[in-house]
């Protein structure tokens, strides 16, 4: 995909994790953008691995920090955590390029920014790394096998929380196929 | 007679380095002698003459300060209860002494799959799915295993490769290899963004032969202040700092901005990187018709700086030779030179600007005569943990005003042949501003 498209689907990831209410960090968006892969594989594809707070793309980790560098995105420190990033001055000029793309995958994304909107990131490292054990490693587990694979891959997450953070996938996977028909 | 069991290196950056007796034959085989061989910053020191050291002893370094890291990291009185729950193994003291062993020959062997000068062109000289990482892996693997189960206590070749590599690379060689917390921490101590040691090692001794002082930053102090930390997010263990080394965690960022805007990406280091590329790819394509090196492991290893050395002089003096006018201007000293240099005023008019002009001096000038060189330095927002004076563990970037105003490096050079400098100067300072509006953006909306 051409970085300049990339660009304005992440832009657009951003801009709506915002509007509906997210803290909007760079783990908002690496998990927005990870379940926007895996529920409409069509928008968008980075390359992920399970590391930081569970899937971790190194690929939009360069592209943050360079947007952020170009203008593209700008970035808001915020006492006592990680910063907010937000859409920067060139954040239209790269959208403009591209709004047939972008109307395309308007419902998709906003699907997406809607399930993460009062997620912290404890929420979102439980609920990211259940996606990636249902998808990539135990299609065919129970919640409970699941859930046990989750506090394996990240021993500081209690088993309840994994347990409710498998169900939770479960549910947005079976409503994302309505927008996939 | 006494056999010594442990031995001194003299090194400018680190002092003495030491290595234990059984490590000897591990930094004696090959592939580390090899690198003896392969200069650290390829023909920089056609820019900057003294600039002529070499992987090895970055190699030694690199081991060296990452074991001074795993010692502090790991002491106990620098390990909170919290930590020791999640990680069992900074508690166990033998699992300690294995995964010391294991950082220190991880660090040493993380360079030997470079090739000949480093890494000018490496993407486009190793074959289709390989880079650098990839051929340590494999070297690693085939050369490496039996001296690793002959230390004391053996050492499993996976862990080496796993830390040596980090999961970055790693997943694109063993897909289902996974990392643990603990070996996510390693890894960071070696490749990491923000305190790997790999870049510490390489910042320090680059700038002390290269004799410019904006690379150098107190190393002593901020690994003395690096401690592993619970996420106050998440508690996911990461490694941080405390308080009293955010400054020195500053400079050595501003070291690397520095670094990599006036050294590494300089111009005339970078179109010397482009010329030897394009030699290479000449002459390679004589010995097996494809202009890639090999990655068969002997046949790799037998490939160094001064045998392509020699294929450029030779090539330099006979122009009958493949790659004769990239090695002539490399011997001679006669590169192209810089014709347009990527500016913010430009990219805001089109944001493909470094291309643009590229392909319409390429039109006017031929092919051949004109070269493009593009960079975006790589690396997320620059933030990590601290631990504050109230042991409170909050985000660097939220307290540091140095974090959120370093800039990162991106440049776009575009370089051509030196006949045509002066014509191209005048007609590009007579079209740019038109060639910017009338040639859009590459794109393809749909």
């Amino acid at each position: 995909m051409n970085k300049l498209k990339r660009y304005a689907i992440t832009i657009s990831v951003i801009e709506n994790l915002d509007k509906s209410g997210s803290w909007c960090g760079e783990t908002h968006i690496q998990k927005a953008i990870y379940f926007l892969k895996k529920l409409f594989p069509e928008v968008i594809d980075y390359s992920f691995i399970l590391y930081k707070h569970g899937p971790f793309s190194f690929d939009l980790r360069d592209d943050i920090g360079i947007m952020a560098a170009g203008g593209f995105l700008k970035i808001v420190p915020m006492f006592p955590y990680g910063p907010r990033i937000l859409p920067g001055k060139l954040a239209d000029k790269v959208k403009g390029l591209f709004p047939k793309t972008l109307e395309k995958c308007k419902e998709k994304i906003e699907f997406v920014t809607h399930k993460f909107k009062d997620k912290w990131v404890a929420d979102l490292e439980a609920l990211a790394t259940g996606l990636y054990i249902t998808t990539e490693l135990m299609p065919s587990g129970s919640v409970e096998k699941r859930a046990e694979k989750l506090c394996q891959l990240k021993p500081h997450i209690p088993f309840w929380k994994a347990k409710e953070a498998v169900k939770e996938v479960d549910k947005i996977i079976e409503e994302a196929k309505k927008l996939t028909i | 007679m006494k056999v010594k069991l442990k031995h001194e290196i003299r090194d400018p950056i680190n002092g003495f380095i030491k290595v234990l007796q059984d490590e000897r034959e591990i930094l004696d085989s090959l592939p580390l002698q090899r690198l003896r061989d392969i200069t650290q910053l390829s023909l920089t020191y056609l820019l900057y003459p003294s600039a002529t050291h070499k992987r090895f002893e970055h190699s030694l370094g690199v081991m060296e300060l990452a074991t001074r890291v795993f010692d502090v990291i790991t002491a106990p009185e620098n390990i909170s209860l919290d930590i020791e729950r999640i990680i069992p193994e900074v508690r166990d003291k033998d699992s300690r002494r294995y995964w010391r062993r294991v950082i220190r020959i991880a660090a040493l062997c993380h360079d030997i799959g470079h090739l000949p000068f480093s890494h000018a062109g490496e993407k486009e000289l190793f074959p289709e799915g390989w880079n650098h990482e990839r051929m340590t892996a494999k070297i690693i693997k085939e050369k490496l295993k039996e001296p690793l189960r002959r230390l004391t206590p053996p050492v499993r070749v996976e862990d080496v490769i796993k830390i040596a590599i980090g999961p970055r690379e790693l997943k694109n060689i063993y897909p289902d290899w996974e990392f643990s917390d603990w070996e996510t921490i390693l890894s960071e101590i070696i490749v990491g963004d923000a305190f790997g040691v790999d870049r510490m090692d390489y910042l320090l001794r680059d700038s002390h032969h290269i004799g410019v002082a904006y690379g150098k930053f107190d190393h002593f102090r901020l690994i003395d202040t690096l401690r592993i930390l619970p996420d106050p997010q998440s508690n996911e263990p990461k490694l941080g700092i405390e308080i009293g080394g955010l400054h020195v965690a500053e400079s050595l960022l501003l070291a690397r901005y520095f670094m990599y805007s006036q050294v590494y990406f300089h111009h005339i280091r970078r179109i010397y990187d482009i010329h030897l590329k394009e030699f290479l790819k000449e002459w390679l394509k004589t010995k097996k018709n494809e202009s890639k090196f090999p990655t068969n492991t002997e046949e790799f290893l037998s490939y160094t700086d001064s045998i392509v050395l020699a294929e450029i002089y030779k090539a330099a003096n006979d122009s009958k030779l493949p790659g004769h006018e990239h090695a002539r201007r490399i011997a001679q000293r006669d590169h192209f030179k810089l014709v347009y240099e990527r500016s913010p005023a430009d990219i805001e008019v089109n944001l493909d600007a470094v291309k643009v002009i590229y392909e319409a001096l390429q039109e006017k000038y031929g092919e051949k005569n004109i070269a493009i060189d593009e960079y975006e330095e790589k690396g997320g927002i620059p933030d990590f943990l601290i631990i504050d004076r109230n042991e409170k563990i909050i985000s660097a970037f939220s307290v540091s005003d140095v974090l959120s105003k370093l800039p990162k490096v991106i440049t776009g050079f575009v370089f051509i042949n030196p006949e045509y400098r002066k014509e191209a100067k005048n007609w590009l300072d007579q079209n740019k501003n038109k060639i910017l509006k009338i040639k859009k953006e590459v794109i393809e909306d749909e």
